[in-house]
């Protein structure tokens, strides 16, 4: 949440000052002059992102300096400053604020927008207009001049983009009607129809027939956007493990209706949720989704769906998959059989990722290393 | 996302009558001719990086770059003159004495800049301080990359805090920094009288003279070594910092990076927890200070991994709280980890994020300490959850120096965080009501044995209640109450519709499986059971009349003793406590509360995990 955006200027005859502020006097003169050589620097900072937290309040700003001898000192220095609480995450906001200083500086050249003396009234509208959009909007899009509009809007997170893996599956966050409302390009729209939480990307790329990397990119963006997260695939020889995270099933009752709509067979029977539960703690290391369904709970007589159910408490964080990490013991010979596998048995490549690299089936894998001593297998 | 925790440069920068300087900077290297002309760059600044770059821009675009590139090159500070950095890094008064803290780009400044002005110093230096060079605010500050998260930043603005306030502490007692400083400015002076530009040895100089430099050097070494740094400032005060990121290895989690684990292990601390120490005895003892706690000197003597924290205050004669202190700075400092004490019925698993690769340091430092045993083998041995060592194990390894060195193994494994204890934990989840109606009854008539029908069983349930919804007062006077009268009363309340003559039957033929009650006469039999209802009652008080109900149903709640150890251990069937967290709290066997879970096992479900205060995931 922005608390304050300032404009702050080097006064030809005051030094530095705070010429425009919204809201008004949310940071007095008194803090401001004693921060002030963080916020008007020497040229030697300019045009650098500047982050300064200081009586509880943080400022993120970006010094710009305009050389041009139609000033007074033959240079214009502004700096566009957002305020913050201290304990606010910055992150999001830094290069939002250096773009708004490049908007400025590029409004400045052309039109004398902060400069000039007719512009007293239209700064603060200006800046206000920012602070309310960015707040409320999380976006906003001013229009300044006849060829420039500001455009600026708060990404909800920066990082570098996940990568998505053929055998990676995309799970829907967001509600499908609410996906729809938003305008996504025709190959997006193309693929999410095959988004069902069960198909893997090469499946997905295979159906949408839309090919396999422009599949992956559209859903790294929806990942990033956070419409979408992955979940490993649904075998039934996969293993899960229930994590103490599972207590927030019985504590949060919004998680339980949520979880029991979720796994249910059919919408008009819901399951109990002492099955659900039961269920969800039977997944235990060593136990696959096979063993579990035919030996200890009949999923179908409980009106469970056991892909749903799995798939909820990956993207819940209730279960956790555990992986299989085939190793080759050092200095022992494994068998012809296993040979051309051994550059992936080193125990950094799990079955997955074995598998989708030499196109060799889960089944066929267990049966050559199960065959050979030399190789032990750690699951984790 | 593995972060780099090492700090990019350490700097003492000074602010006096003759100007702000950099004293030190750590640590330093030759830059190549940095300097751009103010005037080239600010041409840069005019283009507008949305506009539609024409060809000749884009020259220019490319000339800008260099400028805004990364201040850290090679892990090394740069882009920075000494005079710029004085000039940012030294505050006004107003700052002064509070924490510092500026991001320029992709460089953090973190500091604590103290004033030296009000210090009252000797009638000597008042004298001098027209004509010598005077001390008026000194910061230490540690340059670390910004996208360190914050509580890392946070520990590094407390070491500069705590190296800020002993130099100002030490210049109060004996002008140490005014002393050093001499030396630095000689170092300088001399560096500009000679013409020689060369900063790299001008810095060794001083590290070479000056005693502060080579304590900062210090800093900065052990910050980079192992994130621990415990000397004493001019010999006299002491500084003692660690990073716990570093030293719990947090970063190699690959999760966010944060001290939340470490501080909910701590939360989670409780008598029947014991420590590990992550290093031999005598190791530690030398690390500790001079003037440490014998408190901690006997800590750490008598702890061993079988002895929980209650034992250790025993024995150390100390008060809980007070080990609990200790404990909990021992971990902070990574001295030692929580765990479980050891014992054979402990379950481990690994850990997932364990390092299974071949050929890791890990497996050859195992290789070091056990002969003959493979790190990997172990591993996959904790691939599924297992004990300290199988029973086989003992069997075919008649010796007792192999199953020590299993437990060492066992012990090894999980001083490296490789393996996790897993906890049984309890829930107590009824099923429905709508379970026993009488539609689903075949299907469950023949799951238990001890109830003849579900039809009796709903039958029991509803006089049961119908006795809770009687008065106290009239149930001490009906005591002569008999079976018929009551019989009425169930067919009254049911709606199941089943005749008063075949609830009447059922619920003999119920009361006779019950051998406590089997002496009694028919008479009083009535009685006995509306007394041990009132008991179940009063037992089960704090539930809720859907959870009570289920509870009663059990033929493990006829049994008064039964009852009387489930309704004492309810509390704990949250799913918040484990198995041995209620042996040691109710003073129970393992085998007694397995048997008393295995009679209610109709309510409750069991859970396998690990501890949160063992665990650090």
């Amino acid at each position: 949440m922005i608390k304050c955006i300032f404009l702050s200027e080097f006064h030809h005859t005051q030094g530095p000052i705070i010429s425009h502020q919204v809201p008004k006097d949310y940071v007095p003169k008194e803090i401001f002059d004693s921060i002030h050589n963080f916020i008007i620097t020497k040229s030697d900072l300019q045009n650098r992102l500047i982050i300064v937290s200081s009586f509880g309040l943080k400022y993120v700003g970006c010094p710009i300096y305009i050389n041009d001898t139609k000033y007074k000192r033959n240079a214009f220095i502004f700096n566009v400053c957002f305020t913050f609480e201290e304990e606010t995450d910055t992150s999001p906001y830094a290069p939002l604020v250096k773009k708004l200083a490049n908007y400025l500086t590029q409004l400045e050249i052309e039109l004398e927008f902060l400069s000039g003396s007719g512009n007293n009234e239209r700064v603060p509208q200006f800046l206000k207009q920012v602070l309310h959009g960015l707040n409320q909007e999380k976006c906003c899009n001013i229009n300044m001049a006849t060829s420039c509009t500001v455009h600026l809007k708060l990404a909800t997170s920066i990082h570098e983009p996940i990568a998505v893996e053929d055998h990676d599956v995309p799970c829907l966050i967001v509600p499908r009607d609410v996906m729809s409302k938003h305008q996504w390009d025709l190959t997006t729209q193309q693929v999410l129809h095959y988004v069902d939480g069960l198909s893997h990307v090469k499946k997905i790329a295979a159906e949408a027939d839309v090919e396999l990397n422009l599949v992956k990119a559209n859903l790294q963006n929806l990942l990033y956007n956070k419409f979408i997260t992955m979940v490993s695939i649904f075998q039934y020889s996969n293993v899960y493990t229930v994590t103490r995270n599972i207590n927030k099933l019985i504590e949060d009752n919004h998680l339980q209706k949520e979880c029991i709509k979720f796994v249910a067979k059919s919408d008009r029977s819901p399951p109990e949720f002492r099955d659900v539960y039961m269920m969800y703690c039977a997944f235990t290391p060593g136990t696959t989704v096979k063993t579990l369904c035919t030996r200890q709970i009949n999923p179908h007589a409980l009106k469970i769906d056991e892909r749903k159910l799995v798939q909820f408490g990956l993207m819940k964080g209730l279960l956790r998959r555990m992986q299989k990490y085939p190793l080759a013991l050092p200095g022992e010979s494994v068998t012809s059989r296993v040979q051309p596998l051994l550059p992936w048995l080193d125990g950094r490549h799990n079955f997955d990722q074995i598998s989708c690299e030499t196109g060799i089936s889960h089944h066929e894998l267990d049966d050559k290393i199960d065959a050979d001593d030399s190789i032990v297998i750690c699951w984790k | 996302m593995a972060h780099d925790l090492n700090p990019v440069a350490v700097l003492l920068v000074t602010s006096g009558t003759r100007g702000n300087r950099v004293l030190f900077r750590y640590p330093y290297l030759q830059e190549i001719e940095p300097e751009m002309t103010v005037k080239q760059a600010t041409k840069e600044v005019k283009k507008n990086p949305y506009a539609i770059s024409i060809a000749q821009n884009l020259q220019d675009g490319q000339k800008a770059k260099p400028l805004l590139s990364s201040f850290i090159k090679d892990g090394v500070l740069v882009g920075f003159s000494n005079e710029t950095l004085a000039n940012f890094l030294i505050v006004k008064s107003e700052l002064c004495g509070k924490q510092f803290s500026v991001q320029i780009d992709d460089v953090r400044f973190v500091g604590y800049p103290m004033s030296l002005s009000n210090l009252s110093r000797n009638q000597q230096s008042q004298q001098n301080a027209s004509r010598q060079h005077n001390i008026l605010a000194v910061n230490v500050v540690f340059v670390l990359r910004a996208n360190l998260p914050e509580s890392v930043s946070t520990c590094y603005q407390e070491l500069a805090q705590q190296l800020s306030v002993a130099i100002t502490c030490e210049e109060k007692r004996c002008e140490y920094l005014t002393r050093e400083a001499k030396i630095m400015l000689v170092a300088y002076d001399e560096a500009s009288v000679t013409g020689d530009d060369d900063m790299v040895s001008t810095m060794r100089v001083i590290v070479h003279h000056s005693n502060l430099a080579k304590e900062l050097q210090l800093v900065f070494e052990r910050l980079v070594a192992d994130g621990q740094v415990i000397f004493y400032l001019n010999q006299w005060v002491e500084i003692n910092f660690c990073l716990p990121h570093k030293i719990h290895g947090l970063n190699s989690l690959g999760k966010n990076l944060s001290l939340e684990p470490i501080y909910r292990c701590l939360s989670y601390l409780r008598p029947y927890h014991g420590i590990l120490l992550t290093r031999p005895e005598q190791e530690l003892l030398q690390f500790l200070p001079l003037d440490s706690s014998p408190a901690m000197t006997r800590l750490i003597q008598l702890t061993k991994p079988v002895k929980n924290l209650k034992t250790l205050a025993l024995e150390t004669d100390l008060s809980i709280t007070q080990i609990y202190q200790l404990v909990c700075h021992m971990v902070y400092w990574g001295y030692a980890m929580l765990i479980y004490p050891l014992c054979q019925s402990n379950v481990y698993i690994l850990s997932p994020s364990a390092d299974t690769a071949v050929n890791s340091q890990l497996s050859q430092e195992f290789s070091m300490c056990f002969h003959g045993l493979q790190l990997m083998q172990e591993m996959a041995r904790f691939s599924f959850p297992s004990h300290m060592h199988d029973n086989l194990d003992v069997l075919s390894y008649s010796s007792p120096r192999l199953i020590d060195q299993f437990n060492q193994v066992v012990v090894w494994m999980l001083q490296h965080r490789l393996i996790n204890q897993l906890h049984t934990y309890v829930n107590l989840i009824p099923a429905r009501r709508k379970e026993f109606s009488p539609s689903s009854a075949g299907s469950h008539s023949n799951m238990s044995s001890t109830h003849s029908s579900n039809s009796s069983m709903q039958v029991i349930e509803e006089s049961f209640l119908s006795v809770l919804m009687e008065d106290p007062g009239t149930i001490t006077l009906d005591r002569t109450t008999s079976m018929s009268d009551l019989a009425s009363v169930n067919s009254e309340e049911s709606t199941g519709g089943q005749s008063t003559a075949q609830s009447i039957t059922q619920y003999t033929s119920q009361h006779s499986k019950s051998p406590s009650q089997e002496a009694n006469s028919e008479g009083s039999a009535a009685e006995d059971r509306k007394a041990q209802w009132r008991l179940q009652d009063t037992l089960l008080n704090e539930l809720k009349p859907q959870l009570k109900q289920a509870i009663v149903l059990c033929p493990a709640s006829k049994n008064p003793d039964d009852l009387r150890l489930f309704a004492k251990l309810c509390p704990y069937f949250n799913g918040k406590h484990h198995l041995e967290e209620m042996m040691f709290y109710e003073n129970l066997s393992r085998s007694q509360l397995l048997a008393l879970l295995d009679k209610f096992k109709e309510v409750l479900i069991l859970c396998q995990h690990e501890d949160p205060a063992t665990s650090l995931l």
